[in-house]
């Protein structure tokens, strides 16, 4: 499959998937998932309790006396599943049971990584120093821009590693 | 991170941890990096005309279409840059 047809097909997809996203309470369902998880797992690792925000607020990482607003976009945070998925669907060589197993996978791993921000967000927040702020901000670029594409390219590896001449597997091991 | 920085340096990580020679990295970099900025430009161009014309649009616009389209724009750009690299 050529790049261009790859690109095309992503396009096609990232639409539909787009307009179902917008037109259906997925964005509040993947959100509020999110926020149970986190605050299941939250307590548990750090002690640090999630509790809702205050009307149209933001939802607050508790840990008497201190308080940390969880201040993330979470539209902007959720929305990478978009692209994730119309990348997956995209990538030619997987048969149709295959791409589903891949896109749930895929969307298992992204909201792990989702998961992980906001559990460790009160402690890159409250906790404020060099190391934190290089690590919330890596965390950042993962979450919100790097996840999709990396979790796109680990998973689909052997079906795009043709087109990477450097990581092809040497003629003699192919089968 | 609205600035597009990030997905320059998703890039550029890529470029850099691509097994290639540093002179096919360089490469990457050089033409990649400024065709990057530069769909970039045009996002920001674009969501500054939406805000003008349509601000209702432009979180539709800001944090779904453009999102989508500059990582795959990214990827094929990283793709046929690794294809040629050799």
């Amino acid at each position: 499959m050529s790049k261009l047809r790859f690109l095309a097909t992503f396009l096609l997809f990232f639409a539909i998937l787009l307009a179902l996203w917008n037109r259906t309470p997925a964005a509040e369902w993947y959100t509020g998932a999110l926020l149970y998880a986190a605050a299941a797992l939250g307590p548990a690792l750090h002690g640090w309790i999630l509790e809702p925000g205050a009307a149209g607020g933001f939802p607050v990482w508790v840990r008497d006396p201190a308080r940390v607003d969880l201040k993330i976009h979470f539209d902007a945070l959720a929305v990478g599943l978009v692209p994730l998925l119309a990348l997956v669907a995209a990538t030619p060589g997987l048969a149709p049971l295959r791409h589903l197993r891949t896109a749930a996978l895929a969307a298992v791993l992204f909201f792990a990584v989702d998961v992980a921000i906001i559990v460790l967000f009160p402690l890159l927040v409250h906790y404020n120093n060099a190391a934190t702020d290089i690590g919330g901000t890596f965390l950042g670029m993962i979450g919100f821009v790097g996840a999709p594409a990396i979790i796109w390219f680990v998973l689909t590896f052997p079906q795009i590693r043709p087109w990477l001449p450097s990581l092809r597997r040497p003629a003699a091991l192919r089968n | 991170m609205c600035s597009g920085i990030f997905v320059l340096m998703l890039f550029a990580s890529f470029v850099l941890a691509y097994p290639t020679s540093w002179r096919a990295r360089a490469v990457g970099l050089g033409v990649g990096i400024p065709a990057l900025f530069a769909v970039n430009v045009v996002r920001i161009g674009t969501l500054a005309r939406i805000v003008e014309i349509y601000p209702g649009a432009f979180v539709y616009f800001h944090e779904y279409v453009w999102q989508g389209v500059f990582m795959v724009v990214v990827l094929v750009g990283a793709i046929a840059w690794a294809e040629h690299s050799e």
